[in-house]
């Protein structure tokens, strides 16, 4: 009867489905590495799980092209497991499934300081070489290297970048995401320190946005009409830049106030080229994967990781077209 | 105790063998189940390791306890979307509570995770029954608010330094091999299935579900039974937030925004109607391990993240047909007999 086998068939026509999807991303980036390692031909791929941190997320997806490519120049089999949200509870069901499919190494951008320790720690007693990228967890025990960049630096790059638009004086404002995350943070306090340095510049303060660039147009808006005399706003991811974009816009202050925002991800290029912001924090996101991926090949081979992250650049008008900088700082919605 | 009780004629055989197996439409599901485990066992033996299974069922727990109080509010003809408000906000409370240096912050912070669940879950019971708001509105007003007092409450971020006697001695606690949190689900889904099968107040719960004007005129107080299964979701709600709390280390609102969506799965997978009368606690716990294999499966078969939502929301609107299927077929089955009946 057919009402009994709707279930099942449904589950082969999925299989069918997803079965052409899977090998379709595993086939490729395996048989990249047999092509460009010519060297390692005969030897078995090494296996290495890349887990991101959120799907949608284009510095995590530019992240992916460099881990994908680093892969393809080392003999390397890897699986790119995303979690739909950004929480350890979406993180560690994603972790203990890479844990049964065994891999050599497991590289991961940690959702939670705290809730993915034990997931880890079971990796580790699987046999399981555990890295983490950028941010870190608290227990140290859980991972054996963190590959990091100084979260504050492009915070400072920002301050810094802003005295000079503002010719060393002026009064500045922050719009940032929410409180207590550790990245968007650490950008505040460098931008606040950086300013602070310079004697004819002041900070009034930081507003936040909620990740949300409707709100964040309305922190701004008050910003400015609490204090006239803000003359430079940063802001510290997407969101709160587009939201500053539209509040600058809206009170007709394009060019009286100066804009600097984090990330360059497609929409903050395009407001660069318009003449709406004056300069991005570009930071390598593709080196952050591609490094990652070296790192724990070093680890692997019984090496401590000698593997750096450069640090982030400021992208104006002037320098957006280098090759370099498209390259390596642009993020990028797929692939090359 | 359904309409299997309920409806007339069993004496004969076949037609009571048919409409058994019409009932129980969870059946199909188990062995669509199975043949997904034989499958993903194919393409990585590891899946079947009992390593594998146990961290399934221990990342399942959560929604796995949401989901059976759910099967019960779906099976009364009411649905909750809030539940994942109420996990956030119970957590977020008794987060708050552990960073009190107290020796009676533990008890009391368990305490309040519970009373949380309980008071959003008789606000959401006092709104659509006595107020009679339709339930999807208020309980989706709910997610909001609770959300929103959840995040007020811990000032946007995770909240940390949860007692580390939660993790030790439950979270992550192996009794006879078994992870605490899968003892707790399968020992509630127990006790869940007697209420349901052998209890009046399981009776009460199906007659409300399938024709609540009938079961009130003859004598079911319907409005204090669905306040109680509101109250009892918002406990189950507490739960689950004990759970989490107790393997996550941290309170995290953002996490459970879209726990509800796995939840009514869960139920409408497992044979639930969304429309009252008809569910089982054994089918919701297949819908669990459903979600919860089709998950860990594509992903060691390095399956693409967003194929994996696409394969679980086909999975949830074929079930949804099948289950649409087999009670049209069900209801054709039940007038026939009736009119078998009538014509003797």
């Amino acid at each position: 009867m057919i009402k009994f086998h709707a279930p099942l068939a449904l589950v082969g026509v999925l299989f069918l489905a997803v079965g052409c999807s899977s090998t379709e991303g595993a086939s490729s980036s395996t048989s990249d590495a047999a092509e460009s390692a010519a060297s390692t031909e005969t030897s078995e791929p090494t296996r290495i799980a890349y887990i991101p941190g959120v799907q949608g997320d284009a510095f995590f997806a530019t992240s992916v092209c460099g881990a994908q490519d680093a892969a393809g120049d080392n003999n390397v089999d890897l699986d790119v497991q995303v979690p739909a949200e950004f929480s350890a509870q979406a993180q560690v069901p994603i972790i203990t499934a890479i844990i049964a499919s065994a891999p050599d190494g497991m590289i991961v951008f940690p959702d939670d300081p705290v809730g993915i320790t034990a997931a880890l720690k079971q990796a580790q007693d699987e046999g399981i070489v555990v890295h983490t990228l950028s941010a870190d967890v608290e227990d140290k025990s859980a991972r054996s290297f963190n590959l990091k960049q100084d979260l504050g630096v492009g915070g400072t790059l920002a301050g810094e970048e802003m005295a000079k638009l503002l010719g060393d004086s002026g009064a500045t404002f922050v719009i940032n995401v929410k409180p207590g995350i550790g990245s968007t943070d650490a950008r505040e306090a460098g931008f606040r320190a950086a300013i602070e340095a310079v004697p004819g510049m002041t900070y009034v303060g930081q507003r936040f946005g909620n990740n949300d660039p409707t709100e964040s147009a309305k922190q701004v808006t008050a910003a400015l009409q609490a204090n006239p005399e803000i003359k430079g706003i940063y802001a510290t991811n997407l969101f709160a830049g587009l939201g500053a974009i539209t509040a600058i816009k809206q009170m007709d202050l394009v060019g009286k106030v100066r804009l600097i925002l984090h990330d360059t991800t497609t929409e903050e290029v395009e407001a660069l080229e318009s003449g709406a912001v004056d300069g991005l924090i570009g930071t390598n996101a593709y080196s952050y994967g591609y490094s990652a991926v070296e790192a724990m090949l070093q680890s692997l081979d019984g090496q401590e990781p000698t593997v750096t992250l450069p640090s982030e650049v400021f992208v104006t008008k002037a320098n957006l077209n280098d090759p370099d900088i498209q390259a390596q700082y642009i993020y990028k919605n797929a692939c090359s | 105790m359904n309409a299997e009780t309920v409806a007339p004629d069993a004496s004969n055989s076949a037609s009571a063998l048919r409409r058994r197996v019409l009932d129980t439409p969870w059946l199909p599901i188990l062995g669509a189940l199975l043949l997904m485990m034989v499958i993903f066992t194919v393409a990585n033996p590891n899946f079947l390791s009992t390593k594998n299974l146990l961290n399934i069922g221990a990342d399942m727990s959560q929604i796995g306890v949401m989901a059976l109080a759910t099967t019960v509010l779906l099976i009364a003809g009411g649905i909750d979307l809030s539940v994942g408000g109420m996990l956030a906000l119970s957590a977020v409370t008794g987060a708050l509570v552990f960073q009190i240096d107290q020796p009676w912050a533990l008890p009391v912070g368990i305490l309040a995770m519970l009373v949380t669940g309980a008071v959003v879950g008789s606000a959401n019971g006092f709104l659509t029954v006595y107020a009679n708001l339709p339930p999807f509105v208020v309980t989706l007003a709910m997610l909001g608010i609770t959300v929103g007092i959840a995040y007020q409450l811990s000032n946007g971020t995770g909240i940390s330094g949860i007692p580390e006697v939660l993790s030790s001695s439950f979270g992550f606690a192996r009794p006879f091999g078994i992870p605490a949190p899968v003892l707790l689900l399968l020992a509630l889904a127990a006790v869940l299935a007697v209420v349901l099968s052998s209890t009046r107040f399981g009776i009460r719960n199906y007659a409300i579900g399938s024709n609540r004007s009938a079961a009130e005129r003859s004598g079911v107080d319907a409005r204090k039974h669905l306040v109680t299964v509101y109250v009892m979701v918002g406990l189950f709600s507490g739960i689950a937030a004990i759970i989490d709390v107790s393997r996550f280390s941290t309170a995290a609102v953002a996490a459970h925004q879209t726990d509800v969506l796995a939840v009514v799965s869960a139920a409408v997978i497992g044979g639930t109607s969304l429309f009252g009368g008809i569910g089982r606690i054994g089918g919701t716990l297949v819908g669990v391990a459903i979600i919860g294999v089709l998950t860990n499966g594509l992903i060691l078969m390095g399956v693409q993240p967003y194929m994996q939502q696409v394969a679980t929301g086909l999975f949830l609107l074929a079930a949804l047909l099948m289950h649409r299927f087999r009670e049209s077929r069900r209801l054709a089955a039940r007038s026939q007999v009736t009119k078998f009946n009538t014509h003797n």
